[in-house]
């Protein structure tokens, strides 16, 4: 799967895919949460693995490793860098 | 004078805050972990200082319940020390700009200093306290590096007077400061860091979650027999046992007082554990037969904690945990529940949602035993076979998961959805971990010996004057026809709401079969909390709650032993 050029939402990358945040959609509650939390537009980011069945996917953005759940993380639309997949083995 | 700790989860406030006053607090390597607030004392050069430990907030505008309480402590300090973590400068930058807005004298710690040092993150510090207009000082709190000089600077705190800014204006302002004073230098991933990295990766995770608890369990369990065998038992039976003699002797082997103390002796010998008195089963139960799983328990769970194994956990069962109206980050008030209920219930605050909350609540009181039943059924029921605990054990992860699947059905509301940070691994020093199992045990010696001291003479009492009798004719058809245990065995139960400890030292002469063991264990464990786990519960969650909750547990507790009488063992 190839992603295409353009917005995804997080739980579109790949495990290990890296990308820059562009858009939290959803309420201003959770923007803001994320925002202070770390997850900003313009902030690099890194998926770095999902839990089985809908579980949380984890990510890396700086020093600071995250879960999020699904619903959340359908939320946080990124602009994947294409290729570049440093961490495949997500099992 | 008023110094208030502030800053993100997990900047390291609580082990500032001992090291700071010398008081200890519980700290633990996940968010979260002071959901109240903590007060101290320190000196600031002669005079006294009240410093208070503030619940970590990302920033002063969400609003929720954690922010709101910072926030209104915030107002009324007189000095705030912003604690922030090196490794996140970017971040927690953004709560030390709304505090410069405030008129409150202020200064910086940058903590973890060490660890940033190791992630090859290099930060001009001079630079930094220019461009805030603050002192800052990098500190390592667990080892207490850069705090005397700290200390010695707090009346140095400064107002810089900062006009407020917008949200836009002060991420701009980060971006400024972050390019001006912070390097870092790109690293690879270590072995460690790999590691670390498969304990939340769904099969390696998996594998060694199982692998955790069980090492746990296996810790717990023969650690703490060993203890009880080797060092604590010993100690009662060499050391201990001629003392009670003597006195024994003295008071005339016999009279209100010598049972009052010693107790009755068994086959003319004082028995530790059925005697009955002050000096006698009174001490033994806590001191000998829980102690040791309380002293195992702890230590198990300060490894936990302080390496920051358990919000990973919380990752790895939220998907399984959601099927129970609960997100993953329920797992912690859940384990903690495993060393004793209240401070688990306390643990619940934790947790968003109202629904969320009656549900870790009910299922923590309901199926999950504390420290001292665990002792009790590790004790008694160990004493026929290892098969014996595990069906008490598999009866109540199977009860938790019942009842946790038929309230998330029945209860309205939400449960949110898991968004946390996890926190890199980390060693703490020994020393520490030390001191934490310690301030553990003497809460349980300070809470439990009392209590025991009272209730053992009050249970003497009423057993003289024949209430259990009376009460046991009352309660045969339920105690004995459906759960198929002796009609005395309601003593025991009764017993179990004052302390659970307690409980055990008057089933264990009933002689009871290895099946009513198992039945009378289910049953304690199920039916009413403790007295301390009750009032908590009330105050947390409201008199209409409480009252569901134990109908809940009561109803449950009847059906469970009667099908467990039921089984063929």
């Amino acid at each position: 799967m190839t992603p295409e050029p353009g917005k995804i939402a997080l739980t579109e990358m790949r495990d290990g895919q890296e990308a820059t945040v562009a858009e939290i959609t959803g309420g201003a509650g959770l923007a803001d949460r994320l925002t202070s939390m770390g997850i900003r537009p313009g902030k690099r980011i890194t998926r770095f693995c999902s839990m089985y069945l809908h579980g949380p996917v984890t990510v890396r953005v700086d020093n600071i490793q995250m879960a999020l759940g699904r619903g959340i993380a359908n939320k946080i639309m990124v602009i994947p860098d294409g290729s570049g997949n440093e961490n495949p083995a997500c099992r | 004078m008023k110094i208030l700790l502030a800053g993100n989860p997990g900047a390291g406030k609580s082990v500032l805050f001992s090291r700071l006053t010398g008081s200890n607090v519980i700290s633990s390597n996940y968010p979260g972990t002071s959901v109240g607030y903590t007060t101290g004392h320190m000196m600031v050069g002669d005079s006294k200082a009240d410093v208070i430990d503030v619940p970590g907030i990302y920033s002063l505008e969400n609003h929720g319940k954690a922010s709101d309480v910072a926030l209104r402590m915030l107002e009324s300090g007189d000095i705030i020390v912003n604690v922030i973590n090196a490794t996140n400068l970017e971040r927690d930058l953004y709560l030390t700009l709304e505090l410069l807005e405030k008129k409150i004298p202020l200064l910086v710690a940058l903590n973890v200093w060490d660890d940033a040092q190791h992630r090859g993150i290099s930060i001009d510090i001079k630079k930094l306290a220019e461009m805030l207009g603050i002192p800052v000082f990098p500190t390592v709190a667990t080892t207490a590096e850069g705090i005397k000089e700290l200390v010695e600077s707090i009346p140095r705190a400064v107002v810089t007077g900062a006009a407020p800014r917008s949200r836009e204006e002060r991420w701009a302002r980060i971006g400024d400061i972050i390019s001006q004073v912070q390097q870092v230098t790109h690293r690879h991933h270590t072995f460690g860091e790999t590691l670390a990295d498969a304990t939340v990766k769904p099969i390696p995770g998996t594998v060694i979650a199982v692998l955790v608890a069980l090492g746990v369990f296996l810790l717990v369990r023969y650690l703490g027999d060993a203890l009880y065998e080797f060092v604590l038992d010993p100690i009662f039976q060499v050391l201990w046992r001629p003392v009670v003699t003597r006195i024994s002797e003295l008071l005339g082997s016999s009279g209100l007082l010598h049972d009052l103390l010693i107790g009755r002796p068994l086959n003319g010998q004082i028995d530790f554990l059925q005697s009955w008195g002050l000096l006698t089963t009174a001490l033994y139960v806590p001191f000998a037969l829980v102690l040791p799983y309380i002293i195992t328990f702890y230590f198990a769970l300060g490894l936990l904690e302080d390496t920051g194994y358990l919000p990973r956990l919380a990752v790895m069962l939220d998907t399984v945990m959601h099927r129970f109206g609960m997100h993953g980050y329920a797992i912690i008030p859940t384990i903690l529940g495993f060393g004793c209920n209240v401070p688990a219930v306390l643990a619940t605050r934790s947790l968003e949602s109202r629904k969320e909350r009656f549900i870790a609540i009910t299922l923590i009181s309901i199926a999950v035993p504390c420290a001292s039943l665990q002792a009790l059924i590790l004790g008694l029921v160990g004493r026929n076979g290892i098969q014996y605990v595990a069906i008490v054990y598999g009866t109540l992860l199977i009860v938790w998961v019942v009842i946790g699947l038929i309230l998330n059905l029945s209860i309205k509301g939400f449960t949110p959805e898991l968004l946390i940070e996890i926190p890199p691994y980390r060693l703490m020093p020994w020393r520490l971990t030390f001191e934490k199992l310690w301030l553990r045990v003497r809460g349980f010696i300070i809470e439990a010996v009392p209590i025991m001291i009272i209730a053992i003479p009050v249970i003497n009492i009423l057993n003289m004057i024949g209430v259990f009798e009376a009460v046991s004719s009352f309660t045969a058809p339920v105690v004995s026809g459906l759960l198929g245990l002796p009609q005395n065995a309601i003593a025991a139960i009764f017993v179990a709401l004052f302390r659970m400890d307690a409980a055990m030292a008057l089933l264990a002469p009933l002689g009871l079969t290895a099946k009513q063991l198992v039945v009378s264990s289910v049953v304690m464990v199920m039916f009413f909390p403790c007295i301390a786990t009750l009032t908590i519960i009330l105050r947390e969650m409201g008199l209409r709650n409480l009252l569901k909750s134990l109908g809940i547990m009561i109803v449950s507790a009847l059906i469970v032993g009667s099908l467990v009488n039921l089984l063929p063992i």
